[in-house]
C-alpha cells in the first residue's frame, strides 16, 4: 500500500489542521474537564452547555464552524 | 448513547468533523492537566517534561491515532474506547522515550534529513517502533523529513544554501560569508534579510502549486 503517497500526506496536513482548531474549540466550551473513565465511556456531549448535535449525537462542530460560530 | 468504536472510525475515515472531535474529546480527557485524571499526563509528569513537551506529545497521540485510522488496517480490530485507552498510553510511553532520544541529539536532525531514503513507490525507507500486538507507530520527525525533502528540492541552490546555514544556527555574518564562499553575492545583512524573504515567498509559492489539497477539502465540505 503507498501510505505516505502525496494525497495522504495531504490528507493527514488538513486533519493536523483541523485538530488544531478543535483543540482551541475544545478549551474554550471546557470540553477537556471531564473526571473519570465514565465520562471516558459515556461522553457524546456535554448537556449543560447547549451544544447543537447531528444525528450521530455528537457535537456539530461542522455545523458551529459554517455558522460562524468558531 | 454510545457509538461503537469502529463506526465513529468508519466517520473519520470519510472525512466526518464532527467525529473527529468526538474521539479528539475523548483523548483529550486522558491528557487532562490533572494527573489524577490525565493518565497520559501523568506519565509525562513523572518523567517531568515541560508543558511544552507534554503538548507536542498530546498532539503527536492523536495524530498517529488519526493516521493509523485513516492509512491502515491497525485499529480495526479495537472493540472499545478502553483499548484506544490503553494504545494511546503505550504510544505516550514511545513518544516520551524518543523525546529523550532525540533530546540528545537536538540541533543534528536537520543536518542528516538529506540521508533518508525513499523507495521507488515513494514510501519513507524508516524506522518503525514495534509495540505489543503488532501495532507499530510512524516516526513522526522523519515523516515531516520527507516532505522537507520534497520541498527543499523545489528551492534554488542559493536558497538551499541559505536554509541549511540558518538550520545549522550560524550567525548572520557567518552565513554571509559562507555564501558568498560558495559563489552567491549577498553583500550585507540587509540584502540577507531581502534574500531570505524572496527564498520564503517563492518557496510558498511553489508549495501551493505543486500539492494539491482540493480533494480532501471536498470531502470535508460535503459531509
Amino acid at each position: 500500500m503507498e501510505k505516505y503517497n502525496k494525497d495522504n500526506i495531504s490528507k493527514l496536513l488538513l486533519f493536523n489542521e483541523l485538530i488544531d482548531k478543535q483543540k482551541q474549540f475544545i478549551e474554550k466550551y471546557k470540553l477537556n474537564e471531564f473526571t473519570n473513565d465514565l465520562d471516558f465511556d459515556n461522553f457524546v456531549s456535554n448537556e449543560e452547555n447547549n451544544l447543537p448535535l447531528d444525528k450521530n449525537g455528537f457535537i456539530d462542530f461542522k455545523k458551529m464552524e459554517e455558522d460562524g460560530e468558531i | 448513547m454510545e457509538k461503537n468504536i469502529q463506526e465513529v472510525f468508519s466517520l473519520i475515515r470519510d472525512g466526518d468533523k464532527n467525529a473527529a472531535l468526538q474521539l479528539h474529546v475523548k483523548l483529550r480527557i486522558l491528557m487532562h492537566k490533572d494527573a489524577n485524571i490525565g493518565e497520559v499526563s501523568r506519565m509525562c509528569y513523572h518523567y517531568c517534561l515541560n508543558d511544552d513537551a507534554r503538548e507536542e506529545i498530546n498532539s503527536k497521540i492523536i495524530m498517529i491515532i488519526i493516521e493509523n485510522i485513516l492509512l491502515t488496517d491497525k485499529l480495526n480490530q479495537m472493540k472499545n474506547w478502553t483499548e484506544l485507552k490503553w494504545y494511546s498510553k503505550r504510544i505516550a510511553k514511545i513518544l516520551i522515550d524518543e523525546y529523550f532520544r532525540k533530546k540528545t541529539k537536538e540541533g543534528e536532525i536537520f543536518e542528516s534529513f538529506d540521508s533518508y531514503e525513499f523507495n521507488d513507490d515513494g514510501e519513507m525507507i524508516s524506522q518503525q517502533f514495534e509495540v505489543e500486538g503488532n501495532i507499530d507507530i510512524v516516526d513522526y520527525e522523519l515523516e515531516y523529513a520527507k516532505l522537507f525533502k520534497e520541498v527543499f528540492v523545489l528551492m534554488p541552490q542559493k536558497c538551499r544554501d541559505l536554509f541549511k546555514f540558518v538550520l545549522k544556527g550560524l550567525k548572520s555574518d557567518e552565513v554571509i560569508k559562507k555564501l558568498n564562499n560558495l559563489g552567491h553575492t549577498v553583500q550585507n545583512r540587509r540584502s540577507l534579510a531581502t534574500t531570505k524573504d524572496t527564498c520564503k515567498r517563492n518557496l510558498k509559492r511553489k508549495v501551493r502549486e505543486h500539492n494539491n489539497y482540493s480533494e480532501w477539502e471536498d470531502i470535508f465540505n460535503n459531509n
